[in-house]
């Protein structure tokens, strides 16, 4: 098995301008409108005088143990034993939207013509790209994810989890162990220093 | 695309519309049919007199008939909402995830429509079938008028087709039973489909089957025994049909009610929260309206009146006006469960919430 890639995100340095999602927009070439691989969303917590608003840049979560790959009929989608990367390989997809309702994030997107696409770590360009590619840890010079390359604050990074692990604080790391996504997300630093936000995958509530 | 509130971003859920919701009602019709169409062929020995013969043997034939039409509406509707439908139809090789609810519901949906497709030829086809008139037999009519030089040549190819395939009666009568248990297979398929997924609190585990379990026979009947109160007229099998859909219909509300409750009682949970809200505001028109009123209140009440009535009043249903107006009414009820049946499906469709992200 490769080392597994995934992405960091730091909430304290985004500043919800959106160049990410746009930038992911313009490389892929996705459809305007509803189609949206990485999306960026202000949550307001807590009240005055504790309330405080946090940006958080969503795309799909390169799960540990995705649920959207359990659904698939046709297994069209893949978590990559190369590089942890969850692809989707359109040429087998129906189309059911099986894979949406079971997305906890919202991540598998549907365009005009009814298949499913999402962000692929930018192994390669365009929707359905990069689910025969090489391994992002055996390539030359891999892409470096648009997000990325454009946030403003350098609030998202992409990478080895190892490499990403080297930015993240201790609680964020600690954060990462317990979830079951490859994305490391920084907790949010409240004007008093408290650590205050960060995203949760929801809990199932049915076993 | 997300709503953001205090804490939360809730997850958008516009993944299946109307077709996913027809396609789970007509599933839980097509099982229903064939269940009902078996027990009406096995109680049909103990009828009291040839009339009540008669009626159940034509409520069997129904019931076969009308599951496979259920089902093979059903899964065009299905087959509509894919984004690459042809390449469903190749599912043989492409379906590759056994372990997908959607893997195990096409195999059953498949093995199921062969053998009630099959069942349906034996049923209404072959020599000893020629010539019968009775109103289901209007399939027969209506292939006959596809006729080459005066020959109906589909109606004598389904006529030689039986005759040689059709098994003895005891193996036919087995076989149909076993029919009945994949039909309620594939009405139980339409809630794991669903409730295999924890994303949605309204789409859970533990009620959703029982729920669509008892709906799905609850609707198969309403649709199979209306057909011969329609063009044959009131029986006693009409009525004890009848009843036997209001037991089904007071345990489906049971189950709806229960859940419903449980739903409510999960105060820490904010999308079982939201979802109740949906129900109470958004969706309270097709959900207390459609499928609480319409689907199942009515139709208990309808019947309660019209038993009722008969045995108080001793009202002569062989009078020709009371029977018209009790035939009008089993018809209508009938027609109000399977309304009923629609609007629970479209319920628990539209009106899922996912789990939201907190940011706490
Ligand atoms: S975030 Fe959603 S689409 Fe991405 S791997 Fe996880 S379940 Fe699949
Ligand atoms: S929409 Fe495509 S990728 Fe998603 S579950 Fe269906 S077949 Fe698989």
């Amino acid at each position: 098995m490769g080392e597994q890639w995934g992405f960091y995100f730091d909430p304290n340095s985004c500043m919800g301008c959106n160049a990410c999602a746009i930038a992911c927009k313009n490389r892929h070439g996705t459809e305007a409108g509803h189609v949206d691989w990485r999306r960026v969303e202000t949550v307001s917590t807590g009240e005055f005088p504790d309330y405080q608003e946090t940006n958080v840049s969503l795309s799909c979560m390169h799960c540990e143990d995705p649920p959207c790959v359990d659904v698939c009929p046709t297994n069209a989608i893949e978590k990559r034993e190369s590089d942890g990367i969850v692809t989707i390989d359109r040429d087998e997809c129906i189309g059911c939207r099986y894979c949406g309702w079971a997305c906890p994030y919202g991540a598998p997107q549907y365009g005009e013509e009814g298949l499913m696409q999402k962000c692929n770590l930018c192994l390669d360009k365009g929707p359905g790209a990069g689910a025969d590619a090489e391994s992002k840890n055996t390539q030359e010079d891999p892409l470096e994810p648009a997000c990325v390359d454009e946030c403003v604050g350098e609030a998202l990074h992409a990478g080895p989890i190892g490499e990403l692990m080297d930015l993240a604080s201790e609680a964020a790391a600690r954060k990462f162990e317990q979830n079951p996504t490859s994305v490391i997300v920084e907790p949010q630093t409240g004007e008093e220093g408290q650590a205050a936000a960060n995203v949760e995958t929801p809990i199932p509530y049915q076993g | 695309m997300l709503a953001a509130e205090s804490g939360v971003i809730w997850v958008p859920r516009v993944h299946w519309g109307l077709f996913i919701a027809t396609y789970l009602f007509l599933g839980g019709v097509s099982g229903g049919s064939y269940v009902t169409s078996v027990s009406a062929q096995l109680i049909r020995g103990r009828a009291s007199s040839d009339v009540e013969w008669q009626s159940r043997d034509e409520t069997s034939r129904w019931g076969s008939l009308l599951s496979v039409v259920a089902i093979g509406v059903g899964t065009g509707a299905l087959l509509y909402h894919l984004g690459a439908p042809l390449r469903a139809l190749t599912f043989a090789w492409n379906f590759t995830n056994y372990g997908s609810w959607l893997v195990i519901g096409t195999w059953l949906i498949v093995i199921f429509s062969t053998l009630a497709t099959l069942d349906l030829v034996w049923n209404f086809f072959g020599s000893e079938k020629q010539g019968r008139t009775s109103g289901s037999f209007f399939v027969r009519r209506i292939l006959g008028w596809i006729a080459i030089g005066g020959e109906p040549v589909v109606l004598n190819l389904l006529d030689r087709f039986s005759d040689i395939t059709k098994p003895p009666q005891k193996l036919h009568t087995a076989i149909r039973v076993f029919g009945a248990f994949l039909g309620m297979g594939v009405i139980v398929y339409t809630s794991m489909l669903l409730s295999d997924l924890w994303t949605c609190p309204l789409w859970n585990r533990t009620y959703l089957p029982p729920l669509f379990l008892m709906s799905g026979i609850s609707t198969g009947l309403a649709a199979t025994v209306a057909m011969p109160a329609i063009f044959d007229g009131l029986t006693e099998t009409v009525h004890q049909y009848s009843l036997a859909d209001d037991a089904l219909i007071v345990v489906e509300l049971g189950i709806l009610l229960a859940f419903y409750n449980f739903l409510q009682g999960r105060t820490g949970c904010m999308a079982s929260q939201a979802t109740v809200d949906s129900l109470n505001s958004v969706f309270s028109m097709p959900f207390w309206v459609g499928v609480v009123g319409l689907g199942l209140l009515t139709p208990l009440a309808m019947s309660l009146v019209m038993t009722g009535a008969s045995a108080l009043f001793d009202l002569d249903e062989r009078s020709h006006t009371w029977h018209q107006i009790f035939r009008a009414g089993y018809v209508l009820k009938y027609s109000l469960v399977l309304v009923g049946g629609f609007f629970l499906r479209y319920v628990i469709i539209f009106a899922a919430v996912k789990l939201p992200l907190t940011v706490a």
